[in-house]
This record gives C-alpha cells, structure tokens and sequence, in this order.
C-alpha cells in the first residue's frame, strides 16, 4: 500500500489530505506538500483520518510542518488523526504539541451526493 | 530482489524475510510481517510493525553497505509467550553508542524511532552475527500475555 497526498482549499484554509501509510519512503513527499502549502497560505490543515500507518519519519515531517508553521507565523493543524496516528503521536509524546482538530472538515461542497 | 521462507518447529513459528536495503522495501516487509503478528500479538501487533519499520529504517538512513551489503535480513520468531524480532548484520559495534533515543520534550524530528523501539519492547541487544565477524544483529524481544500467546499455533484450541 503506497500514501495518497492530496490538496484542497476550504474557506481560507489550505487542506493535505492524506491516505495510506506514511513511511520513511512517504515523509519527504509529506514534508514538500507541507512545506508548498505553507508558502501559499498562513492557514494549514493536514487531514490524517485515512492514514493507516505513521512511523517517526511522518511525525518528524508533521513536526517540520509546525516549526515552519510557527516560524512564518501560520496555523498549522492536524486534522481527525486515525486512532493509529493518534497512538503514535502519544508514543511520542507529542500529543499535546499538536493543534489537533477531530471535528470533521465541511468544505463548501461537502454532502453534494449525485 | 526479495526472499522469504517460513517454517514451523514444535510450538515456534519462524518467518524470514531479504529486502533491498531502499525506502520501497519497508512497505513490504510491514506486510511481511503483520499477518503473524496480528495472529500471535493482538492488540500489540500494530507496536510491533512499527518497532521492526522503525529498526529497518534505522538501516537504511544510517548503517553503511559494507555491513549489510545492501539487503535487510529480519527473522521473526514466535514461540508461546514471547515474539522475537531479529534484524541481521543491523550495525558495527561502533555504532551501538550512536543509537540513542531522543529528549521527548524536545519538539524535534531524529531518535523518534530509537524512542519508540525502547518503548515498545521488552528487550532490546546487539548480538555479534555468527556469520559475519565484525556485525551485529539487531535482536528485540516482546513478552505476549498468555492468552495471546496461545494464538501461537493459529488458535487450534478447541
């Protein structure tokens, strides 16, 4: 299984959705989504809901994420982590570090089923 | 290009595993592993992938080729009660001291990974590779709660 990284933008807010297992063959590609979206907005979101595996290389790119973030004074949030990213962020101890949203996202077109 | 076998003697079940020593190959040995995991560790088998991931990954970020040659070489070993991972040719005996975990209150990537080895396993040592003088083997051991244990054997229990 390979990680899917995809972008979306809801309100003013720059969303990373990403799927599947973040290894140490997955973090860097993680990290440059991002790094790219923080460029682009001071509002960022990385959505971890479908993410079925995390190693310390994802972490430490989520934790990259929040250094930049503090460093261009952007927000910088995860986003409804799976109940494994969860356990691993609190391995981790980093848990509480984290702005950590579990509410689900509603884009502007979310709930449109045709 | 990647080997695997698997036997079985008595109560120990044994899989083994050659992998490139690259980034693609990590997703294959977690795959490798977890079905005898998940059958013989329940709830701790997903500490467990991630312990044997983060080992390997330990290989590819910072062992030099002319230890392991460029392969990952994991054995996994379950016998009742206890769940043995072992990664060959894992290090040189000088590297041992470099193997740290890192200050948890720092908010910094690098010996995330080492933490969470240390963390998840009951024992962890490099052994001298029979094999290979001047190697180390990376040998780390999980204790399993009976009841897990006894899924050792595919829960032939009736």
């Amino acid at each position: 299984m390979t990680a899917e990284i995809q972008r979306r933008e809801e309100g003013d807010r720059l969303i990373i959705h990403v799927e599947g297992e973040v290894d140490l063959d997955v973090a860097p590609r993680l990290w440059r989504e991002i790094e790219k979206a923080l460029r682009k907005s001071s509002n960022v979101g990385v959505e971890l809901c479908d993410v079925v595996y995390i190693d310390s290389s994802g972490v430490a790119a989520l934790v990259q994420g929040l250094k930049e973030a503090r460093h261009r004074h952007a927000r910088f949030a995860l986003l409804e982590p799976s109940q494994r990213v969860r356990a691993v962020l609190e391995l981790a101890q980093l848990d509480q570090v984290f702005n950590i949203e579990t509410e689900p996202s509603r884009g502007p077109t979310d709930g449109e089923i045709v | 290009m990647t080997g695997a076998d698997a036997t079985t003697s008595g109560q120990v079940e044994r899989r083994r595993i050659v992998a490139p020593k690259t980034t693609t190959a990590l997703a294959e040995i977690r795959a490798f592993a977890a079905p005898l995991l998940r059958r013989v560790a329940g709830a701790s088998a997903d500490d467990l992938i991630l312990a044997l991931d983060e080992s390997c990954s330990n290989i590819i970020k910072h062992r030099a080729e002319e230890i392991e040659g460029g392969r990952i070489e994991v054995t996994i070993e379950a016998a009742p009660g206890v769940i043995t991972i072992r990664i060959g040719k894992f290090c040189r005996p000088s590297d041992v001291a470099q193997i740290k975990p890192r200050d948890l209150p720092a908010v910094q990537p690098g010996g995330l990974g080492t933490h969470f080895v240390k963390h998840i396993m009951d024992r962890v040592a490099y052994i001298p590779d029979a094999e290979h003088p001047g190697a180390l083997d990376l040998v780390m051991e999980k204790q399993l709660p009976t009841a897990t244990a006894d899924r050792t054997k595919g829960g032939s229990k009736a």
